[in-house]
């Protein structure tokens, strides 16, 4: 992996934070800026995917790809904050009901075709 | 057995409910790469829908199919959507089939597009309409889609109360 070199500005109390948790895990200093900052990027991308997907502006797909996440886990996600789409608009509503009968004759056919085996199975 | 096109979170909603045993026989689903590659995503970290998932790519009951890149661009210039969802839009355009989408600009996209599509909630009220499936077996998916899906609570009990 490429790594790049940033610098940073951080206040005395990070810093003897950091040096403490150093000292005490014998793990290097740069590790836990490194650990520290994927945690933290983590987090503020989760939170700003909630936000966003709350706000309509992103779908579950876009959360989960700014989170660096499965789908079913950014649904997870929002399971766990309580979070649930707003619901459809009237136009929205209306298009989705317009075609649901589309598929229906289809699925009438594959009920007979079920019937049709169960009597078949009873006769039997 | 009738083609629909899928985008990435119904199809994972259609397999964590089950629904999707109960199209399989009727339905055959097409799916883009990029769609194939956010739900196989799952098995990083053992999610047991996109195993299944793969099963049934395995078993050509879903097929992976691209649409054509200058439909891909030609709707990119149209709406502002997630990749996923633009090319299965795009696929579902091409191929002049109905899609499974529960995205909310996909759905706008759709009706402007005129594509016929159906939400999961759309796709369970059909399916117990035909009797394809129990009250039972419709009630547990609805459970189960309310607690993947992040439906509203109105979507819910407006299904709710067609299940009885």
């Amino acid at each position: 992996m490429v790594m790049k070199n940033i610098s940073l500005r951080l206040d005395d109390k990070l810093t003897s934070r950091i040096e403490e948790i150093s000292r005490l895990d014998l793990v290097d200093k740069a590790q836990i800026y490194r650990k520290a900052i994927e945690i933290g990027l983590n987090e503020i991308a989760k939170e700003l995917a909630i936000k966003l997907y709350y706000g309509e502006e992103i779908s579950m797909s876009e959360g989960a790809k700014l989170c660096d996440i499965y789908i079913g886990e950014f649904m997870d996600l929002l399971r766990d904050r309580g979070i649930t789409q707003k619901p459809y608009t009237q136009e929205q509503k209306d298009y989705i009901y317009k075609n649901k009968d589309a598929l229906k004759p289809l699925f009438l056919a594959e009920r007979k075709k079920i019937l049709k085996y169960k009597l078949k199975n009873n006769n039997k | 057995m009738e083609i629909v096109v899928s985008d990435s979170s119904t199809l994972i909603l259609l397999s964590k409910s089950k629904l999707i045993y109960f199209i399989k026989p009727v339905l055959k689903i097409y799916i883009p790469e990029i769609v194939y590659t956010e739900v196989i995503k799952g098995k990083e970290k053992g999610h047991k829908d996109a195993y299944e998932i793969e099963d049934m790519i395995n078993h050509n009951e879903i097929i992976i199919k691209n649409p054509n890149q200058k439909e891909v661009i030609e709707l990119q210039k149209m709406y502002k959507i997630d990749a996923g969802e633009l090319y299965a839009i795009a696929l579902a355009k091409e191929l002049n089939k109905k899609i499974l989408i529960d995205d909310k600009k996909g759905i706008n996209a759709c009706n402007h597009l005129n594509i016929k599509l159906y939400t999961c909630l759309s796709l369970l009220e059909l399916l117990f309409e035909t009797k394809i499936i129990s009250k039972i077996d419709a009630q547990e998916s609805l459970k189960q889609l309310e607690l993947h899906g992040r439906y509203s609570k109105i979507k819910i009990t407006d299904i709710e109360k067609k299940i009885v």
